[in-house]
């Protein structure tokens, strides 16, 4: 069926239940700050967590495209650059320490601004309380502060890149002792404590949504909806929320010990340092330390970043398959066993820190374990849209998109979670490639399918599509034009972390294929810069939508208005009678949540 | 709508948010427990090289476990509705924790301050995690003592308590109050048998 077409309201299928709840939320009058500046509505907090992600996004890819021209043009001038960056490419060249900390906030964006904030901190509030059918979170207030904490989270590193020593250089890691010496680098200077504190209210905003999340899936269910007939992005959310709330305040642990090393004097990550002719007086404590706690939410970080990328897919496959998704609890079981394993494999990120070889090989079985849950979820999803009635919209290209590069970028993390490869190219391109197909490309891709599909429930208008295929099609190829090499020249032992490394003459004849994956790499950010033209431009001008249901799926968050308000339905909220994936059943297109069983039904 | 069907759903609703805020602080506890569990681990891990725990400790521990106990006695008064026998333990439990904090600022100072920074670093960390925290407390202890002093009889106890979101408070805070003096026992424990 044609995607926009919509002959079929869901509505007429709903029977409503008198509810708890925020339900005196939706009545208040709200003026223009509370409405969309100090909000308390869930979608609202939704779409300033997407559109603050997509400003640091815009960010985060053009400092991988600056530096992306130091590794491809070494030595060569760009006097543009110093309009940009000042003393920072004097003369047009990027010098070393920007270098650094370009790649240092290309991560930190990346991973916590735009993946964490951006993709889970909108999604979560976005569907948690319209699939589970509440009126909104369970203290809307918390979700309040959740924003703004992330919100200052973001002004604070931003006057990081301000400062005349310049931000953080250390690497999104930042380990000490580099990062806990303030002589070490420019970088370790300000920079650091900026980070660090930028990074502490990060936490505390993502612990804040953490529980709001948690508390609102298990207690704030309308009837009906058990836990078995979630949605599986809720389940996705759900499991993200506990892993956030269990390993970010351990990272926080990390980073105040870091400070209090950098500005109170402690030991706690330093021991024996030597630094340009002084011997500092600092004893006892062990950088490896940090490591470990960095790590300890480091690993569940990556599956922070993907499950809910994971969840999104789940839905968006089912619904344009039209087919029901293929193993729902299998599907819920390996979330769980994924969210429970990668509380348990942060140290095959220490396998060169000289980890005893026996912890290593127990680390080596449990990250291995972590490849079977995974594989169930790419065959269900296979499975799913296998002889499906496949309804190819931009949303489900990004979604099929991210099945094929979790694949590609999987399969090498089984290659990296064998300590026998992995203190061989540890150091090298190839990690580099593995966790940006992986948690990188992946994650996007179902962040952007999510946008896709959810932007009609935001905006109650459509993006356009023939720029959506552009988008989808050129950051698929062009994804994997960057990706895929990089696989090669980390075999070939080329190291990371390096600014320029023409001075070996054995990397010389890779410099051409740097220039390709610069030139690739420009290439996508333009298009992703048509991404954010088409995002803005349809709020305002996009296809508007006629119908509370555009994509005829059965899930809850379609019964609502097309624009809904605070509150979510205008009436009670609808009971929920069956699973929400229920499409090409006994002869019908799809069977909503809303409607109930009859007899006669078939069962799945 | 009857008025019964109202009860009903202002009950439906009250319950629902009880239980939320209840999630709210045992998942927030849990993730508190996770900001310490590092630090008790490193406590844990601590080499000793003849230093020893501040008396302070010791009695301010003795005082954390009485203020649990009055805690107890608090819910009990609550239940019965005494408010002035609620508000007099409620007042002490105050000036207990106050005092709590004052012995846990010397013994952190004798650390801090002496030579015993070096190795006992981790236990000044753990001192000073644990007293933002039980600020917290303090600060949610003395919103309820401020309601609780302008209660006289019974009645009015009764009445203050009927709205769920007073008792709610009252019992997240005793919660939270159990979870500060589980804390710091574990930390005083396993400091205890490391340095002694």
């Amino acid at each position: 069926m044609d995607q926009h077409q919509n002959p079929q309201p869901a509505v007429e299928h709903i029977v409503v239940h008198e509810t708890g709840g925020n339900d005196h939320a939706h009545h208040r009058r709200e003026g223009f700050i509370t409405k969309y500046i100090f909000s308390q509505d869930h979608k609202t907090i939704a779409k300033q967590f997407l559109i603050t992600g997509i400003i640091w996004a815009v960010i985060g890819a053009l400092f991988s495209v600056v530096f992306r021209l130091q590794l491809a043009y070494p030595g060569e001038a760009m006097p543009f650059l110093q309009l940009i960056f000042g003393n920072w490419a004097k003369g047009g060249l990027i010098q070393s320490e920007a270098y650094y900390w370009l790649v240092t906030l290309h991560g930190t964006i990346m991973i916590f601004f735009v993946l964490t904030a951006g993709l889970s901190g909108t999604f979560a509030n976005l569907l948690i309380p319209l699939q589970v059918g509440a009126r909104d979170m369970a203290s809307p207030f918390m979700n309040m502060l959740s924003y703004w904490f992330f919100f200052l989270a973001s002004v604070v590193m931003m006057v990081s890149m301000f400062i005349e020593t310049g931000p953080a250089s250390g690497g999104w890691t930042n380990y000490p002792p580099l990062s806990a010496l303030r002589q070490a680098s420019l970088g370790s200077k300000a920079g650091m404590d900026l980070w660090l504190a930028s990074l502490a209210l990060f936490v505390v905003s993502q612990l804040l949504g953490g529980l709001n999340y948690i508390a609102t899936i298990l207690n704030m269910r309308t009837k009906g909806m058990s836990m078995i007939r979630l949605p599986l992005p809720i389940w996705a959310l759900f499991f993200t929320a506990i892993l956030g709330v269990l390993s970010f305040p351990v990272l926080l642990a990390g980073f105040i010990l870091l400070l209090l090393d950098r500005n109170a004097g402690t030991s706690f990550y330093l021991s024996d340092i030597y630094v340009a002719g002084q011997i500092l007086p600092n004893e006892g404590g062990s950088p490896i330390l940090y490591q470990h706690l960095f790590w300890f939410l480091g690993h569940p970080e990556v599956y922070i970043v993907i499950l809910p990328a994971m969840g999104i897919v789940s839905e968006v496959l089912s619904i344009n398959a039209r087919k029901p998704i293929f193993g729902y609890i299998a599907m819920v079981g390996s979330l769980f066993a994924i969210a429970i394993l990668s509380f348990l494999v942060w140290a095959h990120h220490m396998f060169v820190t000289g980890l005893n070889p026996f912890l290593g090989s127990v680390f080596v079985l449990l990250t291995l374990l972590i490849a079977i849950p995974s594989a169930i979820k790419v065959f269900n999803w296979l499975t799913t849209i296998w002889r499906g009635n496949i309804r190819f919209t931009p949303a489900m290209l990004f979604a099929i998109g991210f099945v094929s590069t979790f694949i590609s970028g999987g399969l090498t993390g089984i290659w990296l979670g064998n300590s026998t490869i992995d203190i061989h190219v540890h150091d090298t391109y190839f990690v580099v490639a593995h966790f940006h197909l992986v948690m990188g490309v992946s994650a996007f891709f179902g962040m952007f399918a999510g946008v896709y599909h959810w932007y009609p429930k935001m905006f109650g208008h459509h993006l356009n599509n023939t720029l959506g295929y552009i988008h989808f099609w050129v950051t698929f190829i062009g994804g994997y034009l960057i990706i895929w090499p990089m696989h090669y020249m980390g075999l070939a032992g080329v190291p990371r972390r390096y600014a320029d490394f023409t001075i070996w003459t054995s990397f010389n004849h890779f410099v051409d294929l740097q220039r390709m994956i610069t030139i690739v790499t420009i290439v996508v950010f333009a298009v992703s810069l048509l991404f954010v033209f088409n995002f803005f431009y349809s709020i305002f001008k996009g296809r508007k939508v006629r119908s509370r249901n555009p994509w005829n799926a059965a899930s809850l968050e379609w019964t609502t208005p097309i624009q809904p308000g605070h509150g979510n339905w205008e009436g009670d909220i609808p009971e929920v009678h069956r699973w929400a994936y229920d499409y090409g059943k006994d002869g019908r297109d799809f069977i909503p949540q809303t409607e109930p069983v009859k007899a006669e039904e078939t069962k799945h | 709508m009857s008025l019964i069907q109202k009860t009903v759903r202002q009950l439906d609703a009250a319950q629902k948010k009880k239980t939320a805020s209840e999630l709210l602080l045992i998942f927030g506890m849990a993730a508190m427990f996770m900001l310490f569990l590092p630090l008790i681990v490193k406590l844990a891990k601590a080499s000793p090289q003849g230093e020893t725990i501040p008396a302070e400790f010791g009695l301010s521990t003795m005082l954390l476990l009485a203020n649990t106990w009055l805690f107890s006695k608090a819910r009990k008064l609550r239940q019965r509705d005494m408010p002035l026998a609620l508000g007099k333990v409620l007042l002490l439990m105050l000036l207990g924790s106050a005092a709590f904090s004052v012995l846990q600022y010397f013994g952190w100072s004798k650390i801090f301050h002496g030579s015993l920074f070096g190795q006992m670093r981790i236990m000044a960390i753990l001192v000073m995690y644990h007293g933002l925290h039980l600020l917290a407390g303090m600060i949610a202890l003395a919103g309820i003592w401020i309601k609780i002093r302008r209660l006289r009889s019974g009645a009015d106890c009764y009445i203050h308590f009927l709205q769920p979101s007073r008792a709610i408070f009252f019992r997240l805070t005793a919660t939270y109050w159990d979870f500060l003096a589980f804390l710091w026992v574990l930390i005083y424990v396993i400091s205890l048998v490391r340095y002694l």
